[in-house]
């Protein structure tokens, strides 16, 4: 990096603020140069911002006496400038929303503290083409109507402006009319796209109007010179600055371009990060929507697609019925041996041929859940015949029911029902009954939509967490003479009848959910 | 007299054996979980030998397993289970047996039998 300024000799090419003609003594003399030019010159600011993260005012200090020459700019002036300067800078580097990135550079290319360029037009690439979207600057020479012209009437800042991109709204409102005889195909055989795909900086001239496109785009923004400043990264087009003197009508300078050339190249990284930033965010948008749908499948807590497979359920019964036949069969053994039976062992014989009982007839119950019969059913004369048959089974039962008014029908198998209920309110009796409290069951029914709904709630401590994801698996069963069937089985019930089976914990208790489609 | 420890959950099995292993001439003693087993481990260090089922409602015969493995290391277990699916699982292996359950109680007699003689404990 060349640092011009602290080079006693300078060549023209390599100062873009002094007139080589009219003021040639700078080039060699470093002091003059830097108080009366650097000071203000914007790529003394960037080299500045640079070199460390913040200005160093040390390095200023440590310029020739800038202070004390009543020739060069007050000092505050000039420390005032840079901050203004890098501050616009910093507020786009920092920036991720593109627009507040190209509203900043915008501002940087034209204010006074900036490259001073009258107008600065960004050009997006739509297609195959150029197209300008913001601008900042008057619409003509005559016009005069810019924000620059507010500004300088009110005092406003670049601090300020860089904070207000509304302003650049009005300014690219007032340009719209010119913007579509602006657009600039990326091809060789125009001008200007050509200039473009060459990824360099250019400056078009009076003389360049002999070619009809450059001349259109001349007239169309009322000057006789302009430059482009091509943004890219890598080897994908990111956009366009043009920029232009509309107002003093003074031929674009091809060097200071150049350094300008090397701002945009800045902005083109803070595109590309805010272009990321917001494909980030995109993305961590779909992730938190998928995060919080699965959430709210877990809120199933038992998922029903758990029932399981008809070997997975042959090697449970197998394994079910291994350890009765294990006792029965030992204990005959035993007695036969000893030529003499024993009381206790054969009533624990009787135990366990029920129990084979019991697993057999629940397999049996299984199985036929899977075909249900259906027909037009009166919802609520099943549900009232299945509590009332529960209640002469187990005398201390207590159920509160809640059901709606008038008729309700719908299109599925009674008895698998009457299952459904029955299995449901025994598990809230006997969950009670363990727990050694004396509650009342809420057992209701309710039509949401197109789905009957029934639910069972209990108050008997809810399903401990380490059990949860196995109260669907066949046989398993935490009670002493239970056969681990009742809910596998509503399970196999609710899924033929394609409605849902929720089973979760609530204050004191479980809650059983039963969604059936109506029809 | 050899002391056996009985681990299983169900009642009439553990009733069975300990009739059994009675008959053959060993102490009993039981433990209805895996929980419990570790405590009556504790409470009784002069058992020779555990039959230990595997599916329990808690804490299972494995886990437990690894609990006796660890602070015992000269004690022999058998597992004693109605899966036969069981042997695939790597820290069965860490047991000195595996027996299926089987109305026939010959093998588990001959197993402790067995593993009593090798332990030094017969």
């Amino acid at each position: 990096m060349s640092l011009c300024w602290l080079k006693d000799k300078v060549t023209p090419q390599e100062c873009i603020g002094v007139d080589p003609e009219r003021e040639k003594e700078l080039l060699s003399n470093r002091m003059l140069r830097v108080k009366k030019k650097c000071i203000n010159c914007p790529k003394f600011f960037m080299d500045l911002s640079s070199i460390s993260p913040e200005p160093k005012l040390e390095i200023i200090k440590a310029l020739p006496d800038v202070a004390s020459d009543s020739e060069a700019l007050p000092f505050d002036e000039a420390r005032r400038r840079m901050e203004s300067f890098l501050f616009a800078l910093s507020s786009f580097k920092d920036a991720v929303d593109i627009e507040r990135v190209i509203h900043s550079a915008l501002v940087i290319l034209t204010s006074g503290e900036g490259f001073g360029f009258n107008r600065a037009i960004f050009f997006t690439v739509d297609g195959d083409k150029l197209k300008p979207v913001y601008a900042l600057g008057p619409k003509s020479q005559g016009e005069g109507v810019s924000v620059w012209r507010y500004m300088e009437a009110s005092n406003v800042g670049v601090r300020e402006l860089v904070n207000r991109p509304e302003i650049m709204k009005s300014d690219t409102e007032r340009l719209k009319e010119l913007f579509p005889a602006l657009a600039i195909p990326l091809s060789q055989e125009h001008p200007v796209g050509r200039a473009f795909m060459d990824k360099r900086p250019a400056a078009f001239y009076y003389h360049h109007g002999k070619d009809p496109e450059v001349y259109r785009i001349m007239t169309a923004l009322g000057v006789t010179s302009f430059g482009i400043l091509p943004v890219w990264s890598e080897d994908e087009p990111l956009g366009m600055f043009l920029v232009d003197n509309v107002v003093s009508m003074s031929p674009v300078d091809e060097r200071r371009l150049k350094v300008a050339f090397d701002f945009v190249n800045a902005v083109a990284v803070a595109v590309e990060r805010a272009k990321l930033y917001h494909e980030l965010k995109g993305k961590i948008e779909e992730l938190e929507e998928a995060k919080s749908e699965i959430e709210k499948q877990q809120k199933l807590i038992l998922n029903m697609e758990k029932a399981l497979s008809l070997k997975e359920v042959s090697s449970r019964i197998i394994h079910e019925i291994r350890n009765p036949l294990t006792i029965i069969g030992g204990l005959v053994a035993r007695m036969l041996k000893k030529g003499e039976y024993d009381i206790k062992s054969l009533e624990i014989i009787l135990k366990e041929v029920k129990r084979i009982d019991e697993i057999l007839k629940d397999i049996d119950v299984y199985n036929k859940s899977v075909k249900p019969q259906k027909v037009d059913t009166d919802v609520k004369y099943v549900v009232k015949e299945t509590v009332r048959r529960l209640r002469k089974k187990y005398p201390s039962l207590k159920v509160e029911l809640s059901l709606p008014k008038g008729k309700l029908t719908a299109f599925l198998d009674p008895t698998h029902l009457s299952k459904l209920i029955e299995n449901a309110v025994i598990n809230a009796y006997e969950a009670h009954v363990k727990k050694g409290v004396d509650e009342v069951i809420s057992l209701k029914v309710a039509v949401e939509g197109d789905r009957l709904i029934i639910t069972v709630i209990d108050r008997g401590g809810g399903i401990p967490e380490e059990i949860r994801h196995k109260v669907f698996e066949p046989f398993f069963t935490t009670k002493e003479d239970g056969t681990g069937m009742g809910i596998p089985v509503m399970a196999v019930i609710v899924k033929e009848h394609g409605g849902d089976l929720e089973i979760e914990n609530v204050d004191g208790g479980a809650c059983v959910r039963i969604a059936l489609p109506l029809k | 007299m050899p002391k056996i420890l009985i681990v299983d959950d169900e009642d009439s099995i553990r009733f069975l054996y300990r009739q059994e292993l009675e008959d053959e001439g060993y102490e009993v003693v039981e433990a209805a979980s895996g929980e419990e087993a570790l405590r009556v481990l504790e409470e009784n260090p002069d058992i020779d030998l555990v039959v230990l089922d595997i599916k329990m409602k808690a804490m299972s015969g494995l886990e437990a397993l690894q609990h006796i493995v660890k602070n015992k290391r000269n004690l022999p277990v058998i597992l004693c289970t109605a899966y036969s699916s069981y042997q695939d699982d790597f820290s069965s292996w860490l047991a000195d047996s595996y027996i299926i359950k089987s109305p026939d109680l010959t093998e588990l007699k001959n197993e402790i039998k067995r593993l009593l003689k090798k332990y030094g404990r017969l």
